[in-house]
């Protein structure tokens, strides 16, 4: 069986700094993945090559068999990846429904002359997206907040929106770059949850970056540990949480988790 | 069951047809008024010169207020349409020899030609305009304006520096041309309104508010600014023909970056960002300069107070980001939506 994503000797680098190196991974139909590490050790800069943002200066990343180096941004949200940022980037002035309208934006197909004098199929079709887009609020229970402007929700509801947002472009792989970033151990445990049942009900892969280990450790089927750049250790989660080098690298000689 | 599609017919098509008659009523009140010599023809001028700052700046709304590019060179996207539209009525066809059917016929081919040839050059302009940002884009375009206006002058056969003359006053105020003029203008209105609440309206939105993220959602980002400065331009080309054939003569210097600036000040004193804004900031100014007129050499100074005393007392503009409902589409799940629109501003 091929796996839905594999990343082969990923690398780039900024003017003298390989912020990463020979960076590889294997993710199966419903895995999830986890990356950890250190600050800076260049996890989001790997989320940033798997969504087209920056192209990698060396190696493959292949989607379903197909090498998506080299595309577009929007080609890799075509090809079926998603993503949410580490410093939330919602779309700030819009409704929570506008901002999920506009990641259904592939799924909306119309003439652009049938769209200028909005015919019935058109009207019908904008009927129909104000539906689906609210019964994904719905699932994700943000339906409350459908028209509030998405700068002026709470922090925590601002990533749920942002994972929603994800999930309406229907995506095949979600990749969340830091979930738990400024959650409480009680939030964690929630989003614990959510990400299990996210991945039951969308159907969709997950590869999430996460300092949480509580939430890695409770989730993840397979983490990578990377540290400056260099992939350390991969492995299930209690071989890694007990590899050495690992644990050197996050806190120092004698530390433990 | 028949019935009840041809209401659900009467229903959809209600709005449609209440704004159509609207516009008639509306025309017919201005006809009847300037008939009982109520409003010279003067003040139906003023009207119908509004009404075309109106399209422009609501082309210039779609650029700059809807997908946040910042395009300052509005006047060279009139010029194109107001010279290539003059090219047709005096160049191509002798106008005023037409037997009078043909003549709607030829003013409107014309019309399409100075809004299509006008989007040629929003393409050429919006293309290599992607790889420059903000001030640099602005520039960009104000630049571009000069370019064409600077053109325009070694075009011997529409009259190069002198300007071009005895353009058909087709839709001169005498003529009638009130109706042409408020023909277009409700056209614009309805066709942008449409685009803005459609998925390729909200696209562009999306550029303005964050352009990775949108390219994120799948969105060619690329695709839709171009579109934007495309769409913006075709609309300046439309109202710039309107004008070639309402005042009869046209000038280069008609179309300089002072008349550019109008634009964008029509636009950010109503409100960038909503249709409403662009619709009455282009004809309360419009109108507001004239009404100065008699002030000659002050006028310019009352006006700039004007405008100093607005941006301090209403930064956000006279409509301030509430867009007119009836600029809304109305879905049926969406009973409770906000006044904000898609919009946001
Ligand atoms: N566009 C860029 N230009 C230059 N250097 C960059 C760029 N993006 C990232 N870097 C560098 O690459 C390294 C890795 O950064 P990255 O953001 O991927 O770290 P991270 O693992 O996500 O860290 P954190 O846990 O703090 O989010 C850093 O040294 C960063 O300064
Ligand atoms: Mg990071």
């Amino acid at each position: 069986m091929t796996a839905l994503l594999e990343v082969r000797s990923l690398g780039i680098r900024f003017g003298g700094l390989q912020a990463v190196d020979s960076f590889h991974c294997r993710l199966n139909q419903g895995e999830i993945g986890g990356i950890i590490g250190p600050n800076g050790a260049g996890k989001t800069t790997i989320f940033n090559m798997l969504t087209g943002i920056y192209p990698p200066t060396a190696g493959e990343i292949f989607f379903r068999g197909e090498n998506l180096v080299g595309r577009p941004i929007h080609g890799f949200t075509e090809h079926g990846i998603a993503r949410t940022f580490q410093n939330i980037r919602l779309f700030k002035e819009l409704s929570a429904l506008d901002n999920i309208k506009i990641a259904r934006h592939m799924k909306v197909k119309y003439g652009f002359f049938p769209g200028l004098f909005r015919t019935e199929a058109v009207s019908r079709r904008e009927n129909e997206l104000e539906e689906e887009c609210l019964s994904i609020l719905e699932r994700l229970s943000l339906a409350q907040y459908a028209r509030h402007k998405a700068s002026g929700l709470p922090y925590g509801v601002q990533r749920r929106l942002e994972i929603a947002r994800a999930l309406a472009t229907s995506p095949e792989l979600l990749l969340l770059d830091e979930p738990a970033a400024g959650m409480n151990p009680q939030e964690v445990d929630q989003l614990s949850k959510t990400i299990l049942w996210i991945r039951d009900e969308f159907k969709v892969t997950i590869l999430l970056i996460e300092h949480h280990m509580q939430l890695v450790m409770g989730v993840c089927d397979h983490v990578t540990v990377v540290s400056f750049g260099k992939l350390l250790a991969e492995g299930k989660p209690d071989e890694v949480k007990v590899n050495p080098v690992v644990v050197e690298a996050y806190l120092g000689k004698g530390g433990k988790f | 069951m028949k019935e009840r599609n041809a209401n659900a017919g009467i229903r959809r098509y209600a709005p449609m047809i209440g704004v159509a008659a609207a516009v008639v009523v509306f025309y017919l009140a201005i006809e009847y008024l300037r008939q009982a010599r109520v409003l010279t023809p003067y003040y139906v001028q003023i009207l119908m010169f509004g009404l075309l700052n109106c399209m422009v700046t609501l082309g210039l709304n779609l650029i700059n207020g809807i997908t946040g590019q910042f395009s300052i060179g509005q006047a060279g996207f009139v010029a194109v349409g107001a010279y290539s539209s003059a090219a047709v009525t005096t160049l191509l066809f002798e106008f005023n020899k037409l037997p009078a059917t043909l003549q709607p016929l030829v003013f409107l081919f014309a019309v399409c030609v100075g809004g299509f040839a006008a989007g040629v050059f929003g393409y050429l302009i919006g293309r290599p305009s992607l790889r420059v940002k903000g001030d640099y884009l602005a520039i960009v375009t104000l630049g571009f304006g000069e370019i064409i206006r600077s053109l325009i002058r070694y075009i011997e056969a529409v009259g190069g520096p002198r300007g071009l003359p005895g353009i058909p006053q087709y839709a001169g105020v005498r003529g009638g041309g009130l109706a042409w003029v408020l023909f277009f203008f409700t056209l614009t209105v309805w066709f942008l309104r449409n685009y803005i609440y459609s998925f390729r309206g909200r696209a562009c939105v999306s550029c303005r508010e964050d352009e990775l993220a949108a390219e994120t959602m799948g969105v060619n980002t690329t695709t839709y600014k171009v579109q934007a400065f495309i769409v913006g331009a075709v609309t300046a080309g439309a109202a710039g023909a309107l004008q070639a054939h309402i005042i009869g003569f046209i000038h280069p210097d008609q179309f300089s970056y002072v008349r550019s600036t109008d634009f964008l000040v029509y636009l950010y004193a109503g409100g960038v960002g909503t249709m409403s804004g662009a619709i009455i900031g282009a004809m309360s100014l419009t109108i507001v300069l004239e009404i100065l007129r008699f002030l000659a050499d002050w006028r310019l100074i009352i006006y700039g107070v004007v405008l100093v005393l607005m941006m301090l007392y209403q930064p956000n503009g006279i409509c301030s980001g509430k867009e007119f409902p009836f600029l809304i589409p109305k879905l049926k799940a969406a009973a409770k939506s906000s006044k904000a629109g898609v919009t946001g501003r």
